[in-house]
């Protein structure tokens, strides 16, 4: 055999040499070394323990998600490795999720894969702790994001990551809680449905008002009502109560309560039942503060009416726990649909006055805006808070959000005495900021028709400005005309309320 | 010995030194400087003062830790350093923190110029490489906030008042109000300390090109392409042209910074493709994303020179290019 | 003293990142952070040293029309082991190299070394080598790393220490800034002290033979 066969086939015979003992050696280490992906690893990183896997019942999944993996941690926690569904710009989250099975809460989270197209639109940990805490009643625990948890301009990400929760939320109910997997929404609709004819369809809940003394199960609006469902639980007292649900239901136009019934009785000792005689003491209350049932007693039972053998003294737990629920249903209906949450911006404009909020009979009767409250007060001023976009035509793709602004009518003159900007809309840059002396330009005008600002000119800006670096639009800035919109709707709104027609 | 003088070329001189250039230059960017501090206030002068004296004390810095005795240091000042401080002050905002022009001015002495060899021997410009590094390092001091300048046109007291947040920046001014006389003359306009007088900058390149330091071709030549090539990008409306070549930074740039001797071609035509590249370039670039690109422009476009200057080459005296041989026979 | 030499080399005269400018691709990416760096520093060594010791037990068993070849097969399979050790003991760092694990296996540190010094050595001195040329790669990177993440972050092996950072220094501009400037300094210095040390023999040695010059003149 010549020289360069017999180097070939030693370079061979090496190489495969060298190749078999390679691989018998990553063999050997692989089964070391071995790696449950998102295993026990990744938890025991989050909650130290003894983790070890179980199966997931039936490849778990639903529209928000699937499960991959989880593990136990004794009975102490059990661990998710979930993954939520994309949404928006947002691909498909990996979390893993601890929940303490003791008090069913969100014990730890962490982002394994992240969904979000650049690290920019990722969420911190400190974010995602929002949710370290909330308690797994049911599956409906994660349909409100925790208000941290709900980045600005990382939407998408935060509702996949919310997602991967739903999720768990729904695995855990079923499995771990004994619950239904099934979206409670419908079932609570039919509540609704007991106790009113309109149709209504779920609202999303405003985190911002805070709740106490029990949680709002499901905000539902018709075209008249809003209906609530409401779980409230008791203030304290030393018989104990279960908690109650009942739905309410508010009568829009005149802010009263419509209908209300007990669904879930609570009491737990018989004869402390709250009867729907005594419920319907509420019905026909108008809600005109936040805390107008704090001292309501019409629906309270007095205690030392009912023989139980004891002495009681108050009235009883069953029935203050009702009251809880119609003071959560006033609370946040005077907040998120009178606008009560606005009162301080009026307050601001107009200070040195006592404010009172009126129901407003179409809020949202021009389009593009919502009257978000209507106020009158004790020195003849009409106030409002309005909410307006522009949905006209976007130059360079720039979208304006929701403009919020204030304003001071004079009853006797229909003047527009003060304007302010609450909120301001502009998104993208500076340059579209609407200044105060825009707004100012509508104030004085009388308003003496619904179409009186329809095509006033003077609060509009003109983007030909040149203002950096040569970028040219042409008309009037989306902001503006959107502050301007905002304007048409309180003429509208004052016109229709109180000058008739 | 004779009485003749023997010595090599070259043998006509002009007494225009470096140092006097460099100072002419400074005195062009006097009336700039001026217009910034009167708009943008005391803020505005320390800025400059600071970047100024940070880039004259670094260099000395450097020379003196390189062992270089005193009295060459002092010999061998020619300005250069002084332009470079105030250019790197005029190109920051006026709120900026102190560390701002300081470091921004250190990084460009001692990394870009000195590091390379002092003066002449640099890759890019220093102080364009001073502003993008402020502006990387401190974007978020840097282009966020710009001080409101105290002219009219501005309703300074909208900022103040709880209910209407402007979220930080101010804007420039009553939009539709702002017009061409306005980008001109700078009033009410936002930007840096330097570039918002285009008024005082034309002036100052007016009396470069007088006394023979600028070629005012060049200055014209990026200008000029930038505003067509922004006319092209929004639909050929001429309407734009005038805008865009008086906002931002074009002006300072295409006038002081883009023009500097080590960093542009040296030949004629070289020039004329880098000066027009860079209009290209800084038009195209401004459309698609919206913020001043004429310093990383006038960057990339620096790092191009060595290319120009080594594919066109001067013509060498009295040479002239070979006859093509005619064919011989039918 | 052929080990102190290796010592010397691997360390500072030929030191793998500073002087022969080799494995650039994984100074720049992981030097943002200096807990980072150290690791890689750490997983390069490993490797360089297990590899080196193969390399050189093989080295007369290897053709060699197949050096590469077969250097490229013994790296790559400690390179997996790392991964797999990595991965399984200390995922944040796992995480945090990404690409740059598997990378490793190309990383002209370790395939010069094991063709420049580990196959025409022994044993011993090849595992020095590789010893010695991965604390070099460490040391180095974990200084241009603690610059980049001290000015870049405000942080220091993921302690926080201020709040100011200069951002320059955490981008991808920063890192090829810092490591020129680095290498700059380093040679400076290194230069400085063997000159220094060179004066010391020359004083040492030379003193007769500068009087025999004398004595000529």
């Amino acid at each position: 055999m010549s020289d360069a066969v017999k180097t070939t086939i030693k370079s061979i015979a090496v190489l495969l040499c060298i190749a078999v003992a390679s691989g018998l050696l990553l063999a050997v280490c692989n089964d070391v070394f071995y790696y449950e992906a998102g295993g026990a690893s990744d938890f025991e990183a989050l909650i130290e323990g003894n983790w070890s896997v179980v199966e997931v019942n039936g490849e778990f999944a639903n529209d928000n998600g699937s499960i991959s993996q989880i593990a136990e941690n004794g009975t102490a926690h059990v661990g998710f490795i979930v993954s939520g569904n994309g949404v928006g710009k947002s691909g498909a989250y990996t979390m893993a999720i601890i929940i303490d099975r003791a008090t069913n809460k969100v014990a730890a989270v962490k982002t394994i894969e992240m969904g979000a197209t650049s690290s920019g639109y990722d969420l911190s940990q400190e974010q995602l702790d929002s949710y370290v805490g909330v308690e797994i009643a049911d599956s409906t625990a994660f349909d409100t994001v925790p208000s941290n948890a709900l980045v600005a301009g990382a939407t998408g990400s935060s509702k996949a990551i919310n997602n991967a929760f739903k999720v768990v939320g729904a695995y855990y109910t079923i499995y771990y809680l004994g619950g239904s997997a099934v979206d409670p929404t419908e079932e609570y609709l039919g509540y609704l449905g007991q106790i009113s004819t309109e149709t209504f369809t779920k609202a999303e809940v405003d985190g911002s008002i805070t709740i106490s003394n029990g949680r709002l199960l499901l905000v539902a609006e018709s075209a008249t009502q809003v209906g609530f469902y409401v779980e409230s639980t008791s203030d304290g007292g030393n018989v104990d109560n279960g908690a109650y649900r009942l739905a309410i239901v508010v009568d829009r136009a005149t802010a009263q309560i419509a209908s209300a019934k007990v669904i879930e009785e609570g009491a737990t000792i018989p004869g402390y039942e709250v009867s729907q005689t005594t419920i319907n003491a509420y019905v026909g209350q108008a809600i005109t503060s936040a805390t107008v049932f704090d001292t309501f007693e019409g629906g309270l039972i007095d205690s030392s009416s009912l023989n139980a053998g004891m002495t009681n003294t108050g009235w009883t737990q069953s029935s203050r726990t009702v009251r809880n629920a119609f003071q959560m249903v006033a609370n946040y209906y005077f907040n998120a649909y009178m606008g009560g949450k606005h009162l301080t911006s009026l307050q601001t404009l107009a200070p040195g006055q006592t404010w009172t909020i009126v129901p407003v009979a179409d809020a949202t009767a021009l389009t593009g805006s919502t009257i978000l409250c209507l106020a009158e007060s004790d020195q003849g001023k009409i106030g409002m808070v309005v909410s307006a976009i522009n949905d006209g035509t976007n130059v360079n793709n720039i979208m304006n959000g929701e403009y919020i602004i204030a304003v001071v009518i004079d009853r006797a003159t229909n003047a527009l005495e003060s304007a302010v900007i609450v909120k301001d809309g502009w998104v993208s840059m500076d340059m579209f900021a609407v200044p105060q002396d825009k707004v100012n330009a509508y104030v004085g005008t009388i308003i003496d028709s619904a179409t009186v600002f329809d095509t006033f000119e003077g609060g509009l800006i003109a983007a030909e400005g040149y203002l950096n670096y040569g970028m040219t639009n042409t008309g009037w800035t989306q902001s503006s005309r959107a502050v301007r919109r905002a304007f048409q709707a309180v003429a509208n709104c004052y016109f229709a309320e109180y000058i008739g027609g | 010995m004779s009485s003749l003088i023997y010595s090599s070329s070259p043998h006509v001189r002009c007494s225009l030194t470096t140092k006097k250039i460099m100072l002419a230059v400074a005195i062009a960017l006097l009336p700039a400087c001026i217009a910034g501090c009167i708009f943008f206030g005391w803020s505005a002068l320390l800025v400059l003062a600071l970047s100024t004296v940070t880039a004259v004390a670094s260099e000395f810095v450097y020379l003196l830790i390189a062992k270089k005795p005193i009295d060459y240091i002092l010999k061998q000042f020619d300005y250069t350093s002084v332009v470079t401080g105030l250019l790197i002050g005029m190109n920051l905002t006026a709120n900026c923190p102190w560390y701002v022009p300081v470091l921004a001015s250190i990084f460009a002495i001692v990394c870009v110029k000195m590091i390379f060899g002092g003066t002449g021997k640099n890759l890019v410009n220093p102080a364009i490489a001073g502003r993008i590094f402020a502006f990387i390092s401190f974007g978020a001091t840097f282009g966020g906030s710009w001080l409101a300048p105290n002219v009219d046109a501005i309703n300074a007291s909208t900022i103040v008042t709880g209910a209407t947040p402007l979220s930080g920046s101010i804007l420039a001014g009553d939009l539709s109000a702002i017009s061409v006389v306005d980008l001109l003359l700078g009033t009410g306009v936002s930007g840096v300390i330097g570039e918002t007088c285009k008024l005082a900058l034309i002036a100052g390149g007016i009396f470069l090109v007088v006394i023979g330091v600028i070629n005012f071709r060049w200055p014209l030549v990026y200008v000029a392409t930038t505003g067509l090539v922004a006319v092209a990008l929004n639909g050929f409306d001429f309407n734009v042209f005038l805008p865009s070549i008086l906002s931002g930074g074009l002006m300072l740039g295409a006038i002081f910074m883009a023009t500097d001797y080590v960093t542009s071609p040296n030949t004629k035509l070289g020039n004329y493709i880098y000066f027009v590249a860079c209009g290209v370039l800084t038009a195209v670039l401004r459309h698609a994303t919206q913020i001043e690109m004429v310093s990383f422009v006038i960057l990339i476009m620096n790092l191009f020179v060595p290319l120009i200057d080594k594919y066109i080459v001067r013509r060498p005296f009295g040479y002239t290019r070979p006859q093509k041989q005619q064919k011989e026979g039918k | 003293m052929k080990i102190r030499d290796i010592m010397m080399d691997g360390l500072f005269r030929q030191n793998p990142t500073l002087k022969l400018v080799l494995g650039v691709c994984s100074t720049l990416a992981l030097t943002t952070s200096a807990f980072d760096s150290f690791g890689m520093g750490i997983a390069v060594t490993f490797v360089l040293v297990c590899s080196n010791v193969i390399v050189s037990l093989l080295r007369n068993v290897i053709p060699d029309k197949v050096r590469i070849p077969a250097f490229v097969l013994v790296i790559a399979t400690f390179v997996t082991i790392v991964q797999l050790f990595l991965r399984k003991y200390v995922n944040a760092l796992y995480a945090s190299f990404g690409v740059f694990l598997p990378l490793i296996v190309v990383n002209c540190i370790i395939l010069g070394r094991a063709e420049g010094f580990a196959s025409k050595n022994k044993v011993g001195f090849a595992a020095l080598d590789g010893l010695f040329m991965g604390l070099g790669y460490t040391w180095a990177m974990v200084l241009i790393g603690g610059i980049r993440e001290i000015l870049g972050y405000g942080t220091f092996f993921g302690i926080k220490l201020w709040d100011f950072t200069i951002d320059f220094f955490a981008s991808q501009a920063g890192a090829f800034f810092t490591y020129g400037i680095v290498i700059a300094l380093f040679v400076l210095v290194w230069n400085a002290i063997e000159r220094s040390q060179k004066l010391k023999k020359a004083s040492a040695n030379d003193a007769p033979v500068v009087e025999e010059q004398k004595e000529e003149n």
